[in-house]
């Protein structure tokens, strides 16, 4: 009952806030309407900005067809800093209730993300009304649905694929069995490859005394890194493909991948042989029975492929927009989505229960995922409106001090180390929009950003994807990794015993080895 | 056919002792084991943000399941009966399963299902997965002091849904078997409504009396068998009349035979008794396809 008048409190005292803030915003609009009668409202900070051109004629285009972009710029000129503040809040909720109050978290965390969604959402609507809501729409139907969607079917297909047998986990087996989950998470995502992989190859390892480095290891390569040559890898990567970047763009992260992946295999090989030979130890008979290798439910790769298939489709061909709820959607890429949840149905059909009880598949990881990211994408819009404005809107100190790829490579990276990746990724595609084609329409910019200033792209896509691996929740399988490995009796460092003794000493100085050869 | 070894199935706080209690009357058909199970659902302690795998938590949800097995198993020994138990961390359907076959119990007890409709579309329903993989009888029950009143003797008073499937026959059997416990068994056979759209009074009669003609055969041989059956014919909703005739009848069961739909079929349209076993306030015993 508290909790229910608290959040109604609060509830009213932002729609309060904001109306206060709208009446303000819209004298000012007035004022600015009545100067330059375009009906546009160019707020206060465009003067004096030593951003980019920014005619009148490209607000005008945006307006009039605001689908092309994420909603009307105007909405970023005017909105305050603080309604980026529930999306701030939903992100340090993901980040601090699983380490300050788990149980709580496990249990309400469909709460939590709905309070911050609510928390944004009525005010925002009651306030900025059509608009508001055209943006809400927008952020659901184009990049909320598609990416669950994808992420579910992904989840679902490759949790019907069962590899059984084991190996004898010697460090050159391990750096195979590396290299292989690296290579596959490209295609059927880092949760997919590391759910595939990680019971195999804590199964080839349990003879060995120390194992934890392994699995540490195991995060970094396929859980991570392993992800970030195609859209399919990582979520951060796929958002991006929503939002136009071309299906094999991310390929011209393969220099970045191979040089961080090659070190981190290095230093596996060199800690795994190290330890294997102190060790001396030698799998028991029992355990050195050898059981072959067997692959099961691979008619999963056929749905694998159609999912691949189905991605490329939407990147490829053009037929044309379809308004749904006032929000114009490429047919293809409605298509896209129908034809995943077939592959997922599908996989479902052919696979049985028995097969995935033996993956010990839950639906429980993406169902917290949907829960979590319809709060992240709402409570998001004002963060991105504001973003795309430029340096017309209240997030203009960021983008003026966020200029080099390095800095991209870094912020984006260093946010993603600790709240969620995806987010993350967008929140700095949006600056570096904001940054150099301010009020261009987003199907415009983003093929100038893909060609004019890939470097600025590849490091924000390389940072979200890599600093995924920095703590147990930069990414999602991070987690799930480590609990299959403290189910199996691998014990695995505390939260902050993974950023101390391997973030900090292994990754970081990696990073910054791909700094100073590629972005600097 | 005989129950003698029993897998109790709970979760503690919908299927307790004084449910296990309430079915010891199968003693006297043949019951002399019982083996409880608690599953553990990964969920629980597995795959936790920020906490990783919840090792302190199995151990403490394991003892504090342990102290209960053992209370109730003195309580067992006491009255001369076998008893087992396992707990485990996993899927619920797939140790259930294997628990069974490990087993080879004879019959089945759970509680009533908690998944909501949306989640056994996607993940299908536990009772119809355990039937199916099983094979075994299953009964659905629960605490005495839940929805409705459940009788002491559920085994007593029961009713049986005929539908002329060899799951059916198969049910016919098993109450034959049961003929020490059951003092009245009321066979009903419910004539789907839809199904008789159009029908002239006279073809509604013809059809009464050739099911009433195949229900008076099925209780000539239960009470052969020396089961005191009375057979009953309905039209109407198979779930509705079942539910109505369980109260007209004061039946202390519904005994629901299932021919066993693909999986997929049963998710979206369901079955009869995969909803009774959901919906009903009666215990709901399902004889599966013996295919």
């Amino acid at each position: 009952m508290l909790s229910k008048t608290s959040a109604l409190f609060i509830g009213l005292f932002v729609i309060c806030i904001f109306s206060n803030s709208a009446f303000a915003s819209n004298q000012e609009k007035s004022s600015v309407q009545d100067k330059n009668g375009t009906g546009h409202a160019v707020g206060s900070l465009s003067e004096g900005s030593n951003h980019e051109r920014m005619p009148s004629e490209d607000l005008s285009h945006n307006s009039v067809h605001p689908d092309q972009g994420h909603g009307d710029a105007d909405l970023g000129e005017v909105l305050p800093l603080w309604s980026c503040i529930p999306f701030a809040c939903m992100l340090l909720s993901i980040a601090l209730f699983p380490l300050l109050a788990p149980e709580f978290w496990h249990h309400h965390f469909g709460k939590v993300s709905a309070f911050w969604a609510t928390c944004l959402g009525l005010p925002f609507l009651i306030v900025y009304k059509g608009p508001a809501l055209y943006d809400i729409l927008h952020i659901i139907l184009a990049d909320y649905v598609p990416f669950i969607i994808l992420l579910w079917s992904l989840y679902t297909v490759s949790g019907g694929i069962l590899l059984r047998g084991s190996l004898r986990g010697t460090p050159a087996v391990n750096v195979v069995m590396l290299i292989i989950g690296t290579l596959l998470a490209s295609w059927m995502g880092t949760t997919g490859a590391a759910m595939l992989l990680i019971r195999p190859f804590l199964r080839a390892n349990n003879y060995r005394k120390n194992r934890t480095f392994m699995v540490v290891f195991f995060i970094f390569l396929v859980a991570n890194i392993g992800g970030s040559l195609t859209p399919l890898g990582d979520p951060p990567l796929f958002l991006g493909f929503l939002h136009g970047v071309s299906f094999f763009w991310t390929f011209r992260l393969i220099p970045q991948m191979l040089t961080v992946a090659i070190l981190l295999l290095v230093i596996y090989f060199i800690l795994d042989s190290y330890y294997y030979r102190k060790e001396g130890v030698t799998a028991s008979e029992e355990e050195d029975v050898k059981v072959p290798l067997k692959l099961e439910g691979t008619y999963n790769f056929i749905f694998l492929a159609g999912i691949v298939g189905s991605v490329l489709m939407s990147g490829i061909v053009d037929w044309g927009e379809v308004n749904t709820l006032g929000v114009h959607r490429a047919v293809q890429d409605w298509v896209r989505d129908g034809l995943l949840i077939i592959m997922g149905i599908l996989s479902l059909m052919a696979t049985p229960l028995t097969l995935r009880e033996d993956n010990s598949f839950s639906w429980f990881p993406i169902i917290e995922v949907a829960y979590l990211f319809i709060g992240i994408f709402i409570t998001m819009v004002p963060c991105l409106l504001i973003l795309k404005a430029g340096s017309r809107g209240e997030l203009a100190f960021l983008i003026n001090s966020v200029k080099n790829p390095y800095h991209y490579f870094w912020i984006t990276g260093a946010l993603s180390s600790f709240l969620d990746n995806a987010p993350t990724y967008l929140t700095f595609f949006n600056t570096a929009l904001g940054s150099f084609y301010a009020g261009m329409a987003e199907s415009q910019a983003v093929p100038l950003l893909m060609a004019d200033k890939a470097i600025y792209l590849k490091a924000i896509s390389a940072g979200a994807v890599f600093f995924g691996s920095c703590s147990y929740i930069g990414n999602a399988p991070n987690f799930m990794v480590r609990s299959i490995s403290e189910e199996a009796g691998t014990p695995m460092p505390s939260f902050f015993g993974y950023i101390l003794k391997y973030s900090l000493v292994i990754l970081i100085p990696a990073f910054l080895i791909v700094t100073f050869i590629f972005f600097v | 056919m005989e129950i003698k070894k029993l897998l109790f199935v709970t979760k503690f706080d919908e299927l307790r002792f004084d449910a296990l209690q309430s079915l010891l009357g199968l003693r006297n058909a043949a019951l002399e084991h019982v083996v409880f199970l608690y599953v553990i659902e990964r969920d629980k302690v597995a795959m936790r943000r920020g906490k990783g795998y919840g090792k302190m938590e199995e151990l403490r949800l394991k003892e504090k399941a342990n102290i209960r097995f053992i209370d109730w198993a003195e309580n067992l020994f006491e009255q001369g009966m076998e008893v087992g138990g396992y707990i485990v961390v996993g899927g619920f359907v797939q140790h259930v399963v294997s628990s069974c076959e490990k087993e080879a119990a004879d019959l089945i007890v759970i509680g009533p299902p908690r998944k909501g409709k949306i989640e056994q579309i996607y993940a299908g329903s536990d009772i119809t997965e355990i039937v199916r993989r099983t094979q075994k009888p299953l009964l659905v029950y629960r605490n005495p002091s839940q929805k409705g009143e459940v009788p002491e003797s559920p085994f007593s008073r029961p009713l049986l849904v005929m539908d002329w499937s060899p799951a059916g026959e198969r049910a016919v059997a098993y109450l034959k078997g049961l003929n020490k416990i059951v003092e009245e068994l009321n066979v009903i056979h419910v004539n789907d409504e839809k199904d008789l759209k159009g029908s002239t009074v006279t073809e509604l009669q013809m059809l009464r009396k050739e099911t009433r003609k195949k229900l008076d055969d099925i209780c000539d041989s239960l009470v052969d068998a020396g089961v005191n059956a009375k057979p009953h014919v309905y039209i109407g909703d198979a779930v509705n009349e079942a539910e109505k005739a369980t109260e007209e009848c004061r039946a202390t069961m519904i005994i629901v035979p299932t021919s066993g739909k693909s999986s997929w079929k049963e998710r979206f349209i369901g079955s009869t008794a995969g909803t009774l076993a959901e919906k009903s306030a009666f215990p709901v015993l399902i004889i599966p396809d013996p295919s």
